[in-house]
């Protein structure tokens, strides 16, 4: 399973890269704090960084900014709805965007399953609203036992389909994340994220991160 | 003396409904005390074995896990390596019909609702039993309990629970799971 997931990453990069005129790589820093509310909400603030080292040839820039505020109430053991707001700086300019998600996870023996749906809203000055859909899917699977206990690692394979309704915009993204459970309060995750943008366009956009999460729950 | 008792009562209900802890990782075959890995050798189980240290609200103990005839077994062994039950996972329908019957009015009773997720029978007997039980010897036979992981409802909260019922219904054991944090699968 993992020899046909990496063929498949490779196969997936190189037909990209070979029919490209875009590409960029950087890292994405990100820290999540989350904080109970009550029995059934929590409150998640998260700031995540945007480093290119490398956008059709090496350079060193920074590039953006998020910063994001969510309300999540649990609705079952294993769902939760989400709002919030996150706002990007990107150079000279401020984007608004609302978020609206639906979280679903299933344990299963030795694997959690997570999807998420969501609806975006994206303002800013003197641009149209812009309107995005997605939905992710998530693979979490410890590397020792059946479920991921303290000091202990595990990995995590993310498939994330964004559809952009003004552009009509097909976008995928494929993550394979390893994971350390550093206590029973935070983990850390660190791997790639692999986004294939104007998937019915030509030409494509691609951009490979190096991305490194922390997960804070106070 | 009431201070005694109200303590004692105390621990009996508390310990009758807590929360599930339990940490388990994998061990290699090295650290298996030779007297488990005798018992699972006589087992013949029909897959690769693996073998997990489990601590938890109970203690320290050695798990081997695989399958035999599409079943998914669990053998417990304390840290000498005596064997102290075995768990197969079943479905619901091959309960036999009056136990089931059993089972869901004492849930019913304990839960404003409930819906099974995940259902064990577990032996606990001598050696031999237990390994005539998992070869299918039907010269063996003993009263089996029932390990049911559940999502149920109470007093307008749901959580997950895992509970332990004999044939006729009586609830043994009952513990509430830690809600699981998936910070990481939603955000």
């Amino acid at each position: 399973m993992k020899k046909g997931l990496v063929f498949l990453v490779l196969v997936l990069f190189v037909v990209s890269v070979n029919g490209q005129t875009s590409f960029t790589s950087g890292w994405l820093p990100k820290v999540v704090v989350s904080a109970k509310t009550s029995s059934t909400t929590k409150w998640v603030n998260s700031i995540e960084a945007r480093e290119v080292f490398y956008e059709d040839e090496f350079a060193f820039s920074h590039s953006l900014v998020d910063v994001s505020s969510i309300f999540s109430i649990k609705s079952d053991v294993n769902k939760s709805f989400n709002v919030g707001y996150i706002i990007r700086f990107k150079d000279d300019d401020i984007i608004h965007r609302t978020v609206q998600h639906f979280n679903l996870v299933q344990s299963f023996d030795a694997l959690k399953l997570g999807h998420r749906f969501g609806f975006e809203q994206f303002f800013e000055s003197g641009a149209k609203p812009q309107y995005r859909t997605r939905y992710r899917a998530s693979l979490e699977k410890a590397l020792s036992g059946d479920k991921v206990d303290v000091k202990e690692w595990y990995v995590k394979l993310s498939n994330e389909y964004l559809w952009q309704f003004n552009e009509e915009d097909l976008e995928v993204r494929l993550s394979p994340y390893l994971g350390y459970q550093l206590s029973k309060k935070d983990k850390l995750e660190f791997g790639l994220d692999y986004r294939l943008g104007k998937l019915l366009d030509t030409p494509k956009k691609n951009s490979l991160w190096f991305r490194t999460t922390w997960y804070i729950s106070l | 003396m009431r201070f005694i008792i109200t303590l004692l009562l105390f621990c009996v209900f508390s310990g009758f409904s807590q929360e599930k802890f339990e940490r388990e990782f994998r061990i290699s075959l090295e650290e298996v005390p030779l007297k488990a890995q005798n018992f699972i050798k006589q087992c013949k189980f029909d897959k690769k074995v693996k073998w997990y240290m489990e601590e938890s609200q109970d203690g320290k103990a050695i798990e081997a896990k695989s399958y035999k005839n599409s079943y998914k077994y669990s053998v417990e062994f304390d840290i000498k390596g005596n064997v102290l039950d075995v768990e197969k996972k079943i479905k619901w329908k091959q309960i036999e019909p009056s136990i089931r019957k059993n089972i869901e009015n004492s849930l019913k009773n304990e839960f404003e609702k409930f819906t099974i997720r995940k259902i064990q029978v577990q032996w606990k007997s001598d050696e031999q039993t237990l390994k005539g039980l998992i070869n299918g010897d039907k010269e063996y036979k003993i009263d089996t309990l029932y390990e049911i992981v559940l999502k149920g409802r109470k007093t307008q909260s749901t959580s997950l629970y895992e509970v332990l019922i004999n044939p006729d219904g009586t609830i043994v054991k009952q513990l509430k799971f830690a809600p699981s944090n998936s910070l990481n699968l939603e955000f």
